[in-house]
């Protein structure tokens, strides 16, 4: 997963800003050593100590669990750091866990709602999983938000969601939403329009089609697939084989072993040829699905880490 | 991790640890058998230095035994915790010594946990600057041998050097010598390697001297222009004997049967067949010559590292022990 770990780059400042946010003074209720030892988490986590900041939030967690129900603001916050770090260290169940504990006073509530819905995303897209996919929609679908720019990076995000389940009808209702004015999705809603028309395209490929082009020019069904290479390779050999059968046709007659061998040998390359072309048609599709899959996956990303920078 | 011998540059300082009671772990962590800090406890610390001497981890530990419970922790083998705890105690302590051996002792976790790099950028926040000058070379010598972990052998080197100008004491920059001389073995520098390790032995005073020789070395262009040449013989003098002789067999097979097939009068069947398949065999076994060559280098090449490897350390471990006796209350490698 390139974009999740590309994250890390732009976190120090992510970070320091938004924990500055929630461990003021104010939004923490303990004291003591354990605000200590909450200061001494923050550090962990601006350091980028995901593994330490993990450990140390557990350590925390239970040494106080009697009394973390009093102080619920403390319990979020930790939550949240508890699942940024999960997030920088890969453990994508684990940063879904805790951000889908935090509470909606939380002022980090609303970046690991999207943050949760790109992981779920991001899971059920790269296992393929539309079931997961769908459910992760519905989430967001029914989220209503103030701010204009909150409201555009939804509908971005269930456009992308739309595009992995190849619903192009849903991708156009959210699609048409786009405004383009927001820098940190413009591009990206572009790329987002592009991959449709790919995917499409991809779409309207028929292997039967394939099929038959090349039953009457060897080779044309997998050019007519998307490769090139390998439809001049297929016309080049049944071209071979066609010129030693007919050669042996003519020198030595229908009934020499030679031209059965000769005639058996361009058969199976004429038929394979055809087979090749149906399959070519599917394998390309797929590589261009997982593609773009990829691509929608990393687009998704980027606008969260802007958005919420 | 592709270096040869981690498990033997890890058993070379991590006995220490595994001795709760010794002085193994405590002194070469910086700290003194019952816990507390002697040693560096009357130095001043830093000026202007904003953090509270009377620390969380302070209070909480009495007697400024801060590092017992990273000691525990590392006896028990739970090296994260360990790693928070010594992130604990650089946190909140003010004073630099016992920041600097913090930062050591978590490097010390973390390399434990196989995790080099963060270990090595956590060291990274150490300034070896005006420290007692035991602490100094831990520094730098750990900073050398994660270099080694990373597999950055140019490091290593340039980190040897710079050890070699900052550590006055003889001893202790004998005590990291070796670390030079497996990144050259890594980087292959045969003749600079054996020169490096003659030198380290003569400084250790062993009168021992490397008896096997590098591995010739095949030229892999020479086994392509022979299998160019001579279809077969790349592959031979990679070697490859059997397959040298295969595919001499399947060249003139395939160039026997094209030659048939001209001399009957099918010439399109000589062409593509005895001709296709002759093409074939000829530039697929040039290309097997090039890659048995390359693949017979690395082979040679790997075995007498490991060999090498293997019988330095073994000659040089008894003698480092010894050596190690010579750093005060800080040896790092027992």
């Amino acid at each position: 997963m390139s974009s999740p770990r590309s994250a890390t780059c732009s976190a120090p400042l992510v970070i320091i800003a938004f924990l500055m946010l929630f461990f003021s003074a104010e939004s923490i209720s303990a004291s003591g050593s354990e605000r200590s030892e909450i200061r001494f988490i923050r550090h962990l986590v601006e350091q980028q100590f995901w593994g330490d900041a993990i450990h140390a939030i557990a350590e925390f967690e239970h040494e106080y669990r009697h009394d973390l129900s009093r102080w619920p603001d403390l319990q979020d916050s930790l939550h949240f750091m508890a699942g940024w770090s999960a997030y920088n260290r890969m453990m994508l169940p684990d940063a879904i866990g805790r951000f889908q504990r935090i509470g909606e006073t939380h002022p980090g509530y609303l970046q690991a709602a999207f943050y949760t819905f790109y992981l779920r995303t991001y899971q059920a897209g790269i296992q393929s999983d539309r079931e997961h996919l769908m459910a992760a929609t519905g989430e967001l679908a029914s989220a209503e938000f103030s701010r204009e720019v909150h409201a555009e990076l939804q509908s971005f995000q269930l456009a992308g969601m739309h595009l992995l389940l190849r619903d192009f009808t849903g991708f156009e209702s959210h699609s048409e939403h786009f405004t383009g004015s927001f820098f940190a999705m413009a591009e990206e809603q572009q790329r987002f329009l592009h991959y449709a028309l790919e995917l499409q395209q991809a779409d309207r490929k028929s292997p039967f089609a394939a099929a038959l082009m090349s039953a009457v020019v060897p080779g044309s069904g997998k050019i007519y697939a998307g490769r090139r290479g390998a439809g001049i390779s297929s016309f080049l050999q049944v071209a071979v084989f066609g010129g030693i059968f007919a050669e042996s046709l003519t020198r030595a007659g229908a009934g020499h072993p030679r031209t059965w061998a000769a005639g058996s040998a361009l058969g199976l390359f004429y038929v394979s040829n055809i087979w090749g072309s149906a399959i070519a048609v599917r394998i390309t599709q797929e590589e261009i699905y997982e593609e773009i899959d990829q691509r929608i996956l990393f687009d998704l990303h980027i606008p969260l880490r802007t958005v919420f920078r | 991790m592709i270096c040869i011998f981690p498990c033997v540059l890890y058993s070379a300082d991590s006995q220490w640890y595994t001795s709760t009671s010794g002085s193994g772990l405590l002194v070469d962590s910086g700290v003194c058998a019952n816990g507390e800090l002697p040693m560096y406890s009357s130095l001043p610390a830093d000026e202007g230095s904003t953090t509270d001497t009377m620390s969380h981890v302070e209070k909480k530990r009495p007697g400024n035994k801060v590092f017992d419970r990273w000691i525990a922790l590392m006896d028990a083998r739970e090296y994260r915790a360990a790693s928070v705890e010594a992130e604990r105690v650089f946190f909140y302590t003010g004073e630099r010594i016992i920041r600097m051996q913090a930062l050591l002792a978590r490097t010390w976790a973390l390399k434990h946990l196989g995790e080099f790099d963060q270990a090595f950028e956590n060291l990274r926040r150490a300034s070896p600057r005006a420290l007692p000058p035991e602490l100094q070379y831990r520094i730098h010598h750990e900073r050398t041998l994660l270099m080694y972990l990373r597999e950055d052998w140019e490091g290593v080197l340039a980190e040897s050097a710079r050890l070699g100008h900052l550590v006055q004491n003889p001893d202790w920059r004998l005590l990291s010598g070796y670390l030079p001389v497996l990144a050259l073995m890594e980087l292959e520098r045969w003749e600079e390697a054996g020169a490096e390790m003659q030198a380290y032995l003569d400084k250790l005073g062993m009168p021992a001297s490397l008896s096997a020789s590098p591995p010739d070395r095949l030229n892999s262009r020479k086994a392509a222009l022979l299998s160019t040449f001579i279809p077969g013989s790349g592959q031979m003098y990679a070697g490859e004997t059997g397959e040298g002789l295969g595919s001499l067999g399947l060249q003139l097979a395939a160039l026997g049967w094209g030659v048939y097939n001209v001399y009957t009068g099918y010439y399109v069947t000589a062409l593509f067949t005895g001709g296709g398949l002759f093409q074939a065999f000829y530039f697929g076994g040039i290309e097997r010559a090039e890659y048995h060559a390359v693949e017979r280098n690395r082979t040679e090449s790997g075995k007498y590292k490991r060999e090498v490897t293997a019988w330095f350390l073994e000659l040089i471990e008894p003698s480092l022990k010894q050596k190690r006796q010579t750093l005060p209350d800080l040896p790092f490698l027992h």
